[in-house]
């Protein structure tokens, strides 16, 4: 499948600080990514090395085969890209910030952003200044979206929204990716990029420690409930990539990837388990255990087995 | 009804323009009112003002007109108004006079108060302005109408409009008068070709307007100035955000600008700092509403180009900023004008070269070796357009740099207008050293912009690692760096290095340090102390030149209060040699005007002596004169060639008289003319002027001596370039540029004087270029400094050659005047021509030094009596010898022919009754009669 966005070994430092580590990413073409990850993880920085706005230090961006610091006006021509904090002219309406964007687009970018407009339920003739944080984000996302760019990056997009507009929009996306469309979204609000992302990816401390299609996370991911039998004091010993475990009195909880069905068979078998519980986790919750695991990179190893200290 | 749609389309009009009116009005009276509380003399400029401010409202609507109703779609509207294409144009047109004169008369009116009528009246009625300036007022409407026909923007249409009348003037200047002096100012017809024009521009609207209403709408897009959607959009944006700011600095501009002059007239220093305050001020707004809470970022997330937005930035503030500078140089060009047909004169030339930059500085006359060197100030809009246009590329330039790179407004005002003073500061200095701007300050405005240019990439997407500054460094550096050591090397160059040493003092001192030659020094020096000073009025200020034979009461007794220094020149006078190096005394000014004073002394003595009837004590006086400036030659430099000379020639003033006395003897006259033959050979003038020229050196460069002794004031400009090593090489190479000139005019001087070749005219009379060209080295040489530009740019060779030609001249003209009394004393009559004294005691006749030939003799004198720079009065008939004392006196001779007294019975001139002496030029040799 072609690429949409390729990173290949991708670093990046801020003086001492490091925002991109070896950082390498393939996201396809009409697919709906999401990057996570928590504030000052690099998502931001990522992004920024897409559009050509952030030189790497060490290896290559590539945005629809273009090389991001060669073409990066081209790329940003050609993507729609709307930023944490948009950019707008305040003492604009919304129908003159239309006008005024269509200028550096092609024909039919009026049209389609007074469609957009229509559909997002605003007036054209209220100013920029006098529009709600949500209704700026819809403006920044119809002029985003008005040129039909085959890919569009947004940067934390939703925040801000109330939620019956955030479905909404996230709900947008989806069409878009049907259409052929790449969406590559930053954010943080877990629950309703689940809802949509075809891909995940989890970000921490400028490390990608999760890429993964979101429907074989899920497959791939147990969150185990085990109540030790009375007398069993040892943990219970699970087979494969453990992510979290967390114990309440005799009780264990064990976020564990790669978990073979059978094992899980032998398990509930255990004479030192008196129950045991298995259940899909939210890509939140996959999430906090990623974070909060201390794991630096995701492991993308076979499931083996990992005896619990 | 449809007698009803005349007044409504006025009405219509009117309500389109009348904002526009209203501000006008109120600015006008708003400056009206600061003139009239701080204006020195606010009359003229109160009475002109109304007329300027109406003109802007005849621009504006001219060029509204027809444009806004393309550009708010009303011109469909109205198409469909059952109005004729005629009476459309005459609303608009009547629309637009009525307002332009309406505001002219109520500011005038307004003004009333301060002009007061009677003095209105007067301005009115003598200003032959009106003449041109009528018709300009209706062209300014007509261009606007034309280009508001053709454009939908009133903007662009009222900045074309601007261009064409400016463009129309000039060409009307010089097509009409072929100068460009604006003489059209002074006589006001240059009126016609303007009315002329103005009728055919308002043929050509009316023309349009048809096409306009009813042509068809793709037929005029066709001829609409092609422009990108892009450009267009953001043009429109800017001119929402920041059309409060250009409006606020125009004003501003124009407000600052009419008081200062209003105040301090067109000449005031402060028209530089504020056009260069404005036009920074314009620069540094270009990128201020981008960088204002980092909108610049909108463009950066839209992949806009980067280049695109720098060029539309620009062009819109350049506009406003073009359309100020044009309205500066036509008011600044305008206001001189009528300050000069008003009988004024230029002042202030320093800040006059500065506004206004002749376009030779430029180097356009690039034919031309001498372009550089041509010195014409004038008036005009053509020629002061490139210096104006440079000048504000450059404060505009230093404003939009700081504003890219500082994203607050405020600072990025402060250091553009610093970094304009700077640049403007720079470009003075370049101007003062007469450096064409073209080269030294055209490519650092260029860089400013490139600068911007090429940053503009980095800048929106804010690079700032290493890259990115050095690439902003190196593109301001290298320019800079190019044009600062390019302007060192030609400052040095420029003055070519020929090889010549030039003599400082102390080195030739050594050749009269002798034990001998000093005391003789210090017997002077002692007289010097010991003279009572002659007293500087009365008989004393005509000692010089007088004709009279017998000393007065005044003289007798100075000389009987000096007969110990007296004693004291004369002994010294008896010894070979003299030198005042190596001893205490300096030969300053006061120095040596006391020992000319000797000298006058003993002349005077020896005519005491003559008038006792001792002729012959009375030529050793004489003797111990021509032995004192024997002395006084001896001197290194031109000492000797001042005073020597001066003493000589007192002594040989006298001989004249001496000679023509009744117990006066041919032997003796003959000893005289023999003695006077082997007088010492004067100094070599070529040693002279390199030892003049070791003594300029140490006063310039504080070599060889100290500096203090000169006590001279310190000059500013000396006292800076003694910082500046280039400066130093290149004021030496000037200096010796200027003593090779001198040397080889005195050295052909020197061969004419030994009968080798025609005597010559100084080289800067001879060269013409070569005099702009060492007037411009000198003058621009900071160790030279302003105020020794007029001694040191004509070197030192005309006064020493001058001297030198009158010392000989007068050792010549006494021998033959001498000889003239001998062949009297023994044929009871002059000769009746100079050739028949040849051989009696002279051996070849001297000829004129000045001329190379014989000198003129007049037996009989002239018909009038006369006076000359020497002689107070020469008596009617005396006979004469004369010179025209210069090498091309051709004139000189034909009109003292026509005073030439033929025979001994010609009548004097029929007008000698009034007694008015006739002032002759050149230099008189009297043969008085015997007495």
């Amino acid at each position: 499948m072609e690429s949409a966005i390729r990173l290949t070994h991708v670093s990046k430092r801020f003086g001492s600080q490091v925002a991109l580590n070896d950082v390498s990413l393939d996201v396809p073409l009409g697919v709906v990514f999401a990057l996570l990850g928590e504030n000052g993880a690099g998502k931001t920085t990522a992004i920024k090395t897409m559009l050509g706005l952030a030189a790497p230090d060490v290896g290559r961006a590539e945005v629809l085969g273009l090389d991001s610091q060669r073409d990066g006006l081209e790329i940003r021509r050609r993507v729609g890209y709307v930023s944490e904090r948009p950019m707008l002219y305040e003492w604009m309406t919304v129908a003159e910030i239309g006008w005024f964007t269509a200028g550096f687009y092609g024909d039919g970018y009026l049209p389609r952003y007074e469609g957009l407009v229509q559909q997002y339920g605003l007036s054209g003739g209220k100013k920029l200044k006098a529009l709600s944080k949500g209704m700026r984000a819809k403006v920044a996302l119809a002029l985003a979206l008005a040129h039909e760019p085959q890919v569009l990056i947004l940067d934390e997009p939703t925040s801000g929204l109330d939620t019956l507009v955030r479905r909404e929009f996230l709900e947008s996306m989806v069409d878009l990716a049907s259409a052929g469309r790449t969406v590559f979204l930053s954010s943080h609000q877990i629950g309703e990029v689940e809802r949509v992302a075809d891909i995940v990816a989890i970000m921490h401390h400028g490390r990608l420690v999760l890429v993964e299609r979101l429907d074989a996370l899920k497959e791939q991911i147990r969150e185990l409930t085990v109540t030790l039998a009375d007398g069993a004091a040892a943990p219970p010993a699970v087979r494969g990539e453990i992510l979290r475990r967390r114990q309440r009195a005799r009780q264990w909880q064990v976020l564990v990837r790669y978990l073979a069905d059978e094992h899980l068979e032998t398990l509930r078998g255990e004479p030192a388990i008196a129950e045991l519980e298995a259940r899909t986790p939210s890509l939140e919750e996959i999430f906090v255990a990623y974070l909060n695991d201390g794991r630096q990179e995701a492991s993308p190893v076979p499931a083996q087995e990992v005896a619990a200290p | 009804m449809r007698a009803l749609l005349f007044p409504r389309l006025v009405w219509k009009e009117y309500r389109v323009l009348r904002g526009y009116w209203l501000s006008l009005l109120v600015v006008g009276l708003l400056i009206e009112f600061f003139m009239a509380q701080f204006a020195r003399d606010p009359q003229l400029a109160l009475f002109s003002l109304p007329w300027v401010v109406a003109a802007f409202f005849a621009l504006g609507a001219g060029a509204t007109l027809f444009a806004i109703e393309r550009e708010e779609q009303t011109i469909e509207f109205l198409r469909g108004l059952p109005a004729s294409p005629s009476r459309l144009f005459v609303g608009k047109l009547t629309l637009a006079l009525g307002g332009t004169l309406l505001l002219g008369v109520a500011l005038s009116a307004a003004a009333l108060p301060v002009v007061g009528p009677e003095q209105l009246r007067n301005l009115a009625a003598n200003n032959t302005g009106w003449i041109l300036g009528a018709p300009l007022l209706l062209q300014v409407v007509a261009w606007g109408m034309f280009f508001s026909l053709l454009l939908a923007r009133p903007l662009v249409a009222a900045l074309l409009a601007t261009l064409a009348t400016f463009v129309s003037c000039s060409v009307v200047a010089y097509v009409a008068t072929a100068s460009d002096t604006m003489p059209g100012w002074r006589t006001g017809w240059e009126g016609v070709p303007h009315a002329l024009m103005t009728v055919a521009v308002f043929l050509l609207d009316f023309v349009l307007s048809r096409r306009w209403l009813f042509g068809s709408a793709r037929r005029f897009r066709a001829i609409r100035i092609a422009r990108a959607t892009d450009m267009r959009c953001l043009w429109w944006q800017e001119s929402r955000q920041s059309g409060v700011v250009v409006g606020a600095v125009l004003a501003l501009g124009l407000l600052l600008m009419v008081s200062n002059w209003a105040s301090a007239g067109p000449h005031s220093a402060g028209t530089v700092p504020i056009a260069t305050l404005i036009f920074a001020l314009f620069g540094s707004c270009v990128f201020l509403a981008d960088q204002g809470g980092g909108q610049f970022r909108y463009f950066t997330e839209r992949g806009i180009d980067p280049r695109r937005l720098w060029l539309a930035r620009q062009l819109f503030w350049a506009a406003p900023a073009a359309a100020l500078m044009l309205v500066y140089l036509l008011a600044h060009v305008a206001l001189l004008a009528m300050v000069v047909r008003n009988g004024g004169a230029y002042d202030n030339i320093e800040s006059r070269k500065l506004l206004f930059f002749n376009y030779e500085w430029f180097g356009l006359h690039l034919g031309d070796p001498y372009r550089h060197y041509h010195q014409t100030w004038h008036v005009g809009w053509f020629r002061q357009l490139p210096g104006y246009v440079l000048w504000t590329a450059l404060a505009y330039g230093a404003g939009q740099l700081c504003s890219m790179f500082f994203r607050s407004g405020l600072l990025a005002a402060v250091f553009g207008v610093i970094a304009a003073a700077l640049l403007v500061a720079w470009a003075a200095l370049m101007e003062f050293v007469e450096l064409s701007w073209l080269f030294t300050v055209a490519p650092l405005a260029i860089a400013l912009f490139v600068g911007t240019w090429l940053r503009a990439p980095d800048w929106l997407i804010e690079r700032r690692d290493w890259r990115a500054r050095v690439r902003g460094v190196l593109v301001l550096a290298v320019p800079l760096a190019t044009v600062l050591i390019g302007t060192l090397l030609y400052r040095v160059y420029e003055a070519p290095a020929p090889e010549i040493e030039i003599a400082p003092r102390a080195q030739n001192a050594s050749a009269f340090a002798a034990a001998d030659a000093r005391r003789t020094a210090d017997l002077y020096a002692r007289a010097s102390d010991l003279l009572v000073k002659m007293p500087s009025e009365g008989p004393f200020a005509e000692l010089r030149g007088e004709t009279s034979t017998t000393l007065t009461e005044s003289q007798i007794a100075w000389l009987d209060k000096n007969e110990e220094p007296l004693a004291l020149v004369l002994e010294a006078a008896a010894r070979p040699d003299c030198t005042f190096f190596g001893t205490s005394y300096r030969l300053e000014n006061g120095r040596s005007a006391r020992f000319l004073e000797l000298g006058h002394l003993v002349v005077l003595s020896a005519r005491q002596l003559e008038d006792d009837g001792q002729l012959a004590a009375a030529w050793t006086r004489f003797q111990a004169a021509f032995s004192m400036a024997r002395h006084f030659h001896q001197q290194p430099g031109l000492f000797g060639e001042i005073y020597g000379n001066a003493l000589e020639r007192m002594a040989l003033e006298r001989l004249f008289f001496w000679g023509a006395h009744e117990d006066q003897t041919p032997d003796r006259i003959r000893a005289a003319i023999e003695y006077i033959g082997k007088l010492a050979p004067l100094r070599s003038m070529t040693d002279e002027i390199k030892e003049g020229y070791g003594e300029l050196a140490v006063r310039l460069f504080n070599e060889g001596e100290s500096w203090s002794q000169f006590d001279e004031p310190p000059i500013v400009s000396r006292q800076l370039a003694r910082w500046m090593p280039w400066e130093l090489v290149r004021s030496k190479r000037t200096l010796a540029l200027l003593a090779k000139l001198d040397i080889d005019d005195v050295q052909a001087a020197e061969s004419a004087l030994v009968g080798e070749g025609k005597p010559a005219e100084a080289w800067y009379y001879e060269d013409p270029y070569a005099r702009l060209k060492v007037e411009h080295l000198t003058r621009t040489s900071l160790f030279f400094g302003v105020e020794r530009t007029n001694e040191s740019f004509q070197g030192f060779s005309r006064s020493v050659i001058d001297s030198r030609r009158s010392a000989v001249a007068y050792r010549r003209a006494v021998r033959l005047a001498l000889a003239a009394e001998a062949w009297r004393l023994e044929h009871d009559e002059l000769p009746d021509s100079l050739a028949r004294l040849e051989g009696n005691g002279l051996g070849p006749l001297p000829v004129d030094p000045f001329t190379n030939q014989a000198f003129s003799y007049f037996p009989f004198g002239f018909r009038k009596p006369i006076s000359s720079n020497e002689l107070k009065r020469l008596p009617l008939r005396m006979p004469l010898l004369y010179s025209p004392a210069m090498p091309r006196g051709d004139y000189l001779m034909e009109r003292i022919g026509s005073l030439r007294r033929e025979s001994d019975d010609a009548p004097p001139a029929s007008d000698v009754s009034n007694h008015e002496l006739e002032r002759v030029q050149g230099l008189v040799f009297p043969i008085p009669e015997r007495f």
